[in-house]
């Protein structure tokens, strides 16, 4: 990777850089007052381009791939603007810095929230707009002609009169002396030439032929391979470590102990793995030892019947709840979760002559900078990320423990370390999504409407611990609320608040589609019930709640009309709706499922409707989209982390269930036509799945599912 | 009920090598007779799972390293290992083939999925020593077969993967079930390839690319 060479000041500075042209980009947010203003508080640098003498054009991107596409669909915005072809733009993981790529929705360097493409919407847009407004002017100031005259064309400026051309290449020199432009023009919609549509991603081809480099599969000299064990219990510490019998084992090199965990360094992975597994090891368990899930949900319950902090009023809801003609109440759960990527937790450390390199994939670049600068008692400076693709992530990659870890094991040796933990150790060490217990209570009026609707979520705050400054007023999660807190449906009366209560040791983190996930399910199931109660068709009464929300009520009657909404379904067979308005995207699922007698259910079919504004590549979006839902669908259906004595029950896919190819539906996906900005799309499916699929199993048995997973509920036909 | 020797897992090489191993003879023995039962569910395949963790892996070697020659893609690789050593970590730590891929280390996942003489096996189960002389090819290895350039061209023009770690396993998993099935159905497709997870889900996508690569 080359290193950047980004000014740190000016709106927008270009100047020699390696035999190029570069373009620092200090875009502004939207708003800011615009160009021409310096001061660093009002602008925040996020990216660059560097096109070099032979035409190459260098997009450093701030996200990490972790199968979303990143990797493509933002050069594709640099591309469109810059006039390029994909084939002449060279992708660059960025390095770690939270001035120059932090994310303008999110304010730090990160890859997650499904804000990747709507967060560089503009500003890569801008980037590539102006380099090729300096790039026009270099060419008519080499020809001395009109800038008028001049436009770019797939990697040249042409002269429209004379048909002259330059490439960009024999431009930079030129254009790096140049002054800034103060505006520039983005191209309408009518002339996109690569936004909408669906080139070949460019990581693909090492995806199918075993090239593509991973975290995992870094190799440097010298290396050693290490795995490791933290207590299984959670906040216990390490007792006692009797090594002899694993120092025996060929190929085991040495056996580090630290205060709360162990790992084993070694010539291979195999050897660690045997070393470890030859350590007896006494654990001082803590005082979580005897924990149990019932421990855990009667805490939760319990912390659910105190006030929490006010979320979201409207209207005044206990007393429409006192005048309603039909009340509902319910209690939803659903359960810790484990991220399993396929890619176990894996980094490779290099701790030398007072420096730390990093190798690994990571969701958040300069946290991991940071975690690594701490663990090896250096300077910030002198620690290297080298982010790799990521093997997934679903948030578990928004953790830098695991790079800690890494850096714990390499400090104690010379050469570079890579630490693989099993896939035991990733599900029992993980970071888990939050178990969430929520009290819901809605009134009717005589006709069914829904006049008043109250809903207490009591869970952990994820947020607490990973961005304290991000709470809302009373120490609120915004996180744990949202969703519930911005209702899509029209209800006069509504009230919600959320009750912080940390599970004893357990900790919790970001899944994907995060807090949206646990409250979408719980809403639009409990929405369900209403309807049910109301005798109204699901759809139907959404519409009705919806009158307000049109791009959320297009969503429901696109996807109802191609779900075939209403059409009869034999006996134990249903379908169940969902509607979701997160990430700036409306979304609605449908899924149709049949329940066998003993009680399986088989997912027939899904159908979406989406609105995220523009579709930057269509064939791309609705992989994520597929997949998504799928994968919510996954953890519906089949998975929970439950805790036992302490520590994690499950430990690998024999007891931590994943979809499988044979229980998959058929998919479809419909874009609405739309040239807004675009929303995100990397979680809004999975927020969308669990409810469509709770809800079609209430149409297909009658059986209203308020706890996750669904394998845990018999369905027999009776 | 499939032939053992069929077993997509370990393609019996642990009921061959158990001779030299018992607790590997027992863990081999509870395998088979779950993966051949017929059952779809993998919770019936907990108590396997459950001995194949730490304590059982540990009984399994003590041996010391065996000269080995092994055919991969069509060279012969010799390598000194402990011959219990599972073909994933010869070919990726050893052997510097780093495109097949660790994801569980007991037959469940599928992303460390190689041919063994043709056949889809879990590399991650099979001990190094039981190969013998039989043919090992890895996705590295892949585009040297028609049926193999066919899937990887299907697999993009399909824009299958999304991480894409498990894609060389699926890719080896779909290859070989071509090899035996040139036209596979939904049904086929759907009982060769539930043992290869994905979890960013392309399953749609790969079974339309097997079919597409299929020609049906």
């Amino acid at each position: 990777m080359t290193s950047p060479c980004v000014t740190r000041r000016g709106f927008l500075q270009a100047g020699a850089c390696v035999g190029g042209l570069l373009l620092s980009l200090r875009l502004s947010p939207a708003n800011s007052t615009g160009p021409g203003t310096t001061t660093e508080a009002a602008f925040q640098p996020n990216a660059f381009i560097t096109i070099t003498r032979d035409g190459r054009v260098t997009l450093i991107v701030d996200k990490a791939e972790v199968g979303q596409g990143v990797y493509t669909s933002l050069p594709m915005l640099l591309a469109e603007e810059l006039d390029v072809g994909l084939d002449q733009v060279t992708i660059e993981p960025a390095p770690p810095n939270d001035k120059l790529y932090a994310d303008p929705l999110l304010q730090f360097q990160v890859t997650g929230n499904s804000t990747s493409v709507r967060g560089s919407w503009d500003r890569l847009r801008r980037a590539g707009a102006t380099a090729r407004t300096l790039l026009v002017s270099a060419a008519a100031r080499k020809w001395n002609v009109d800038i008028a005259e001049c436009r770019a064309d797939n990697g040249k400026i042409v002269h429209g009169p004379t048909g002259r051309a330059l490439s960009y290449g024999t431009l930079v020199d030129v254009a790096a002396g140049l002054p800034l432009p103060q505006q520039v023009g983005l191209k309408p919609a009518s002339q996109f030439r690569l936004i909408g549509t669906s080139p070949q991603r460019l990581d693909l081809p090492g995806k199918v032929n075993g090239q593509a480099t991973y975290g995992i599969d870094i190799r440097l000299p010298a290396m050693k391979f290490a795995t490791f064990m933290a207590c299984p219990v959670f906040g216990g510490s390490l007792g006692t470590v009797d090594d002899r019998a694993a120092s025996s084992i060929p190929g085991v090199y040495k056996v580090v102990r630290l205060p709360d965990a162990v790992g084993v360094i070694a010539d291979n992975t195999w050897a660690a793995m045997q070393g470890l597994a030859a350590l007896q090891i006494e654990w001082n368990e803590g005082p979580h030892r005897r924990t149990t899930m019932r421990d855990i949900v009667s805490g939760l319950d319990t912390a659910s019947q105190s006030k929490g902090v006010l979320a979201h009023q409207q209207g005044n809801a206990a007393e429409a709840l006192r005048n309603a003609k039909t009340k509902l109440t319910a209690i939803y759960q659903m359960p810790f979760l484990a991220h399993a990527p396929m890619e176990p937790v894996t980094c490779v450390a290099h701790v030398h002559a007072g420096r730390c390199d990093i190798w690994t994939a990571t969701q958040v670049q300069a946290r991991a900078q940071a975690a690594a600068a701490k663990a090896a008692g250096i300077p910030l400076e002198n620690v290297t990320i080298h982010n790799q693709l990521a093997g997934g992530a679903f948030g578990r990659r928004l953790e830098v423990d695991f790079i800690e870890r890494a850096v714990q094991l390499a400090r104690e040796v010379d050469m570079p370390v890579k630490m693989i933990w099993s896939r035991e150790e990733d599900i029992r060490s993980d970071l888990y999504r939050p178990y969430y217990y929520d009290r819901l209570s809605a009134g009717l009026d005589e006709h069914g409407a829904l006049k008043a609707w109250q809903h207490r979520i009591t869970a952990s705050s994820v947020m607490a611990r990973f961005a304290p400054p991000a709470l809302g007023p009373n120490g609120l999660d915004p996180d744990a609320v949202e969703c519930a807190a911005q209702p899509i449906y029209d209800v006069p009366n509504h009230f919600v608040d959320f009750v912080r209560h940390e599970p004893p040791g357990i900790p919790t983190s970001f899944w994907r589609g995060v807090g949206p996930t646990h409250n979408v399910f719980v809403v639009e199931s409990f929405v369900d019930e209403c309807a049910a109660a109301a005798k109204r068709d699901p759809v139907d009464y959404r519409r009705t709640l919806l009158r307000n929300t049109p791009r959320a009520l297009a969503t429901l009657e696109l996807a109802a009309q191609k779900a075939g909404w209403g059409n009869k379904l034999p006996a134990r067979s249903g379908r169940g709706v969902a509607v979701v308005y997160v990430f700036d995207t409306y979304l609605c699922v449908v899924a149709q499922i049949a329940v066998s007698a003993p009680g399986r259910i088989h997912l027939e079919r899904i159908v979406c409707a989406a609105d995220c504004g523009t579709v930057v590549h269509p064939d791309n979006a609705a992989a994520q989209l597929e997949g998504g839902i799928l994968f919510g669908l996954s953890a519906a259906l089949y998975s929970e982390i439950t805790v036992n004595k302490g520590r994690v029950v499950e430990s690998n896919f024999h007891n931590y269930r994943t979809l499988r190819m044979h229980e998959t539906p058929r998919m479809e996906v419909h874009f609405i036509p739309s040239h807004g900005a675009p929303g995100g799309l990397g979680e809004t499916g999975t927020v969308g799945a669990a409810p469509a699929l709770g809800n079609a199993i209430f149409a297909a048995t009658g059986v209203r599912l308020r706890e996750l997973p669904v394998v845990r509920h018999d369905l027999r036909q009776t | 009920m499939r032939d053992p020797r069929e077993c997509p897992n370990c393609d019996g090489a642990l009921l061959r090598a158990a001779g030299r191993m018992p607790v590997c003879s027992a863990i081999c023995a509870v395998r088979h007779a779950v993966c051949h039962s017929g059952a779809r569910d993998d919770g019936n395949r907990v108590f396997f799972a459950e001995l194949s963790e730490r304590r059982c892996l540990l009984d399994q070697v003590r041996n010391g390293f065996d000269m080995l020659t092994l055919r991969v893609n069509d060279v012969d690789r010799t390598v000194e290992v402990p011959g219990q050593m599972p073909l994933l970590w010869v070919l990726r730590d050893v052997l510097e083939l780093p495109g097949t891929k660790y994801g569980c280390g007991i037959a469940q996942c599928g992303a460390c999925t190689v041919h063994i003489d043709g056949r889809a096996t879990r590399s991650c189960v099979v001990p190094v020593g039981s190969i013998g002389k039989r043919s090992i090819t890895t996705i590295e290895g892949l585009s040297a077969s028609p049926i193999g350039r066919g899937l990887q061209q299907a697999w993009l023009e399909l824009q299958v993967p999304q991480c894409g770690y498990c894609q060389s396993g699926q890719l080896m998993s779909a290859a070989s079930l071509l090899a035996s099935h040139p036209k596979p159905d939904d049904a086929l497709i759907d009982t060769e390839m539930s043992g290869n997870i994905c979890r960013c889900c392309t399953y749609t996508r790969i079974r339309a690319a097997i079919k597409k690569a299929a020609g049906s």
